[in-house]
């Protein structure tokens, strides 16, 4: 249901001008009607508005959406694509034209690993065009044209079920543009590539550049910028009921909230340490680790970059003790005594690169609650606690009694990392902490890893975001081809 | 354009399989259905079965098996004697053991998503079911989801490692992944509309079965189709079954 608050649009009052004009859209609020989405919402009940000032996207142009995270860029692309209220019912009040409905509007999602539904990867490349109803020649052209640039060629007879983030990225990347898209949106395409894959993604989106209508959320805005022929700035979360401005307060710069320093030094010793998923892997060819040697003391931050597959998350994993090495030692000392594996989840914090992972409770509340109050030596009112850490009121700016699965992407990961910092444990292991993260909120992570090493907290990072990890890294390795390369 | 190099469609091999299963159901004559168990199980391994899975899978259906006759010995109808009950135990151990034998044996060897594809793509009754390919995308989706969901609960269960989640509390686990089921399901949901999924949507692969092959369907659907209806009318032999079809 759209209703125009205004009477004509742009687009009717300057027909000649803007003949060329695809999208109108003016000042617009979404608001989840009551029993719509769940419970939590529908008391919630509050109108977001995303959108203040008029925009016109026309036709070929490449469009940059930004805005903080949770400020609504992935709602407008649904309403772009008509999921939002055509599949989740919503009202949207304000101005919203589609000038040509019946035009081929594909969208990629910011999470990869629900949108592949072909069993192989060549079948899943060739989906959007089936769709569309192209002729098996084209389809054959395009298959090899797209699979090639994406450099997909040694994964077409892959399963799709057991392909990486990136890669699953890249497949429904190459998907979409092989349908030969009208309008093509683009949420955090790039967020599960590597830098080389990334580069590669923006040199073709120049490419496309005057050739399809491309809307883009993305936070590397430095190399998006120069592309964009317009940018659409969201509102930064403004709730009307409330008329007050909604920040970030999921990581807030108020360092009260760390209690001391971990007195404990801890130590990971890592020592020709090679690791093969394959049972009988016997030789160095079969192993996605090779002789690894690294060490790690308490108060450093170590960052790991390297491509998508190369094995970033196998080594926390093997450090955490998830899995266990195929040859050589890991040894993690708390002071002079080396621990057990079974001791490791009492002294390590692991955060997934998957923060839906992270919540096992049905509220924020409880989901900090639990890890706040394992301490056993902490006492009082949750409110209370988030507000004294926070310093807002959290009446009015947290919902705590809201499902954590309702938050925007970015916010879930930012209490995943509240979470991981409550729990006060001396070894703290990220895997991609600033995925989804906007500029800003990137620096307060940033900020809080620095305060965490001041407390003597042992830091080890796996990221793509090289400018973050030279920002913050005492130690950066790149994992090249199962070793590691120290790069600094 | 052909996308799989299989010896058998999996259409094939299902049919072949309720083929074996009938006699196995409804006859207790072993000399007419034993030499189509071995000749269909000898089949599922040319189509591709391997002998170790084979073996393990054998194991199981005997201890499953072996655990029916027990109970048969043990908990006999009363009026019966010791032979009639041996009798009837060996008699429900064999079939028990065949069936579910073919049943899993031929799990391994039928390709689900081939077998659903090839329906979707079949232009029957795609004119008058304007559901049918969103159903099958649906149906592969969940296929594909079985990994997800494996891979889920182990992330799960890791958090709650980390967390300190006793043990004896991780069967809480169920709902999280229960949330991530459903949330998973309504991505999938949004992923197909964003890539445009089309009832009159074109195939670029073939999934439909040979000609020979459809052929050799279409010879057993009938089989199985006479089969059951001879038994209805006459329940005693497939023989008679037949003959008093063929006769009425």
């Amino acid at each position: 249901m759209i209703e125009k608050c205004s009477g004509n649009t742009l687009k009717e009052e300057f027909e000649d001008v803007f003949d060329d004009v695809l999208i109108d859209i003016g000042p617009l609020s979404v608001y989840y009607p009551p029993g719509c989405i769940n419970r939590q919402v529908s008391e919630q009940s509050r109108k977001k508005k995303i959108l203040r000032n008029n925009y016109l996207i026309k036709r070929n142009q490449l469009v940059l959406v930004r805005g903080a995270s949770g400020s609504g860029k992935s709602t407008l692309l649904s309403l772009i694509k008509g999921i939002i209220p055509d599949s989740i019912f919503a009202v949207i009040e304000g101005r919203f034209q589609f000038v040509e409905p019946s035009a081929n509007v594909f969208c990629v999602f910011q999470n990869p690993y629900s949108q592949l539904v072909c069993p192989t990867v060549k079948e899943d490349l060739v989906f959007t065009m089936e769709n569309r109803g192209f002729s098996q020649r084209k389809m054959a052209e395009r298959l090899t044209q797209f699979s090639n640039f994406f450099n997909l060629f040694h994964l077409l007879e892959n399963k799709t079920s057991k392909i990486s983030g990136g890669e699953c990225q890249k497949i429904v990347l190459a998907s979409s543009l092989a349908a030969d898209p009208t309008v093509l949106l683009l949420d955090e395409p790039t967020a599960f590539l590597d830098k080389d894959a990334r580069d590669e993604f923006y040199a073709y989106l120049a490419k496309l550049k005057g050739k399809y209508t491309i809307i883009i959320v993305d936070h590397h805005q430095e190399q998006i910028l120069s592309l964009a022929d317009q940018v659409i700035d969201l509102d930064v979360g403004i709730d009307i009921d409330l008329g007050k401005k909604r920040e970030h307060t999921l990581v807030s710069e108020n360092w009260g909230m760390i209690r001391g320093a971990i007195q404990e030094n801890y130590c990971i010793c890592i020592d020709k340490l090679s690791f093969s998923y394959a049972k009988d892997a016997k030789t160095q060819s079969n192993f996605c680790l090779k002789d690894l040697n690294l060490n790690i003391e308490s108060g450093k931050i170590v960052t790991i970059l390297g491509q998508n597959g190369s094995g970033k998350s196998t080594l926390l994993k093997l450090i955490s003790g998830v899995l266990r090495p195929t040859a050589g030692n890991i040894v993690i000392k708390q002071g002079c005594h080396p621990l057990a594996p079974k001791e490791y989840c009492r002294h390590i914090c692991y955060l997934m690169q998957n923060p839906e992972s992270h919540f096992l409770f049905d509220s924020i509340a409880e989901e900090i609650e639990f890890n706040y109050r394992k301490r056993g030596d902490r006492s009082g009112n949750i409110s209370e606690i988030f507000g004294y850490y926070f310093n807002v009121d959290i009446d009015v700016d947290v919902d705590l009694s809201r499902s954590p699965l309702l938050l925007s992407e970015g916010e879930k990961r930012r209490l995943t990392f509240l979470m991981a910092v409550l729990e006060e444990k001396g070894i703290m292991l990220y895997d991609e902490p600033t995925f989804g993260q906007d500029d800003a909120s990137c620096k307060k992570i940033v900020t809080l890893m620095k305060k965490l090493r001041e407390h003597n907290r042992l830091q080890i990072i796996i990221t793509h975001d090289e400018k973050m990890a030279y920002s913050i890294s005492d130690i950066v390795y790149r994992l090249c081809q199962g070793r590691l390369i120290d790069e600094c | 354009m052909s996308v799989r190099n299989d010896k058998f469609h999996s259409q094939l091999i299902l049919s072949l399989t309720l083929w074996t299963l009938l006699p196995l159901l409804f006859n207790q004559n072993f000399y007419w259905w034993g030499p189509l168990v071995l000749a269909t199980l000898s089949l599922f391994l040319y189509a591709g079965m391997r002998i170790n899975a084979f073996l393990k899978i054998i194991i199981a259906v005997f201890m499953l098996s072996s655990s029916v006759f027990i109970l048969n010995l043990l908990y006999p109808a009363t009026e019966q004697s010791h032979h009639q009950i041996l009798d009837l135990a060996l008699n429900n151990f064999i079939r028990l053991f065949f069936l579910t034998l073919i049943s899993v044996s031929a799990s391994t060897v039928i390709d689900l998503e081939q077998l659903i594809l090839s329906w979707a793509s079949s232009k029957k009754g795609r004119a008058s079911w304007q559901g049918k390919v969103r159903v099958a995308y649906v149906l592969l989706a969940a296929i594909n989801a079985m990994t997800q969901l494996r891979e889920e609960s182990e992330r799960i269960l890791i958090v709650m490692r980390f967390r300190g989640i006793s043990r004896f509390k991780r069967f809480y686990m169920l709902f999280p992944l229960l949330v991530y089921a459903i949330k998973y399901s309504q991505r999938v949901a949004l992923a197909l509309i964003a890539r445009g999924i089309d009832e009159d949507k074109s195939f670029f692969f073939n999934y439909i079965p040979i000609k020979d092959e459809q052929i050799a369907i279409r010879r057993i659907n009938y089989f199985l189709l006479f089969y059951s209806l001879g038994w209805f009318v006459c329940p005693n032999t497939l023989l008679a079954g037949t003959i008093n079809l063929c006769q009425y």
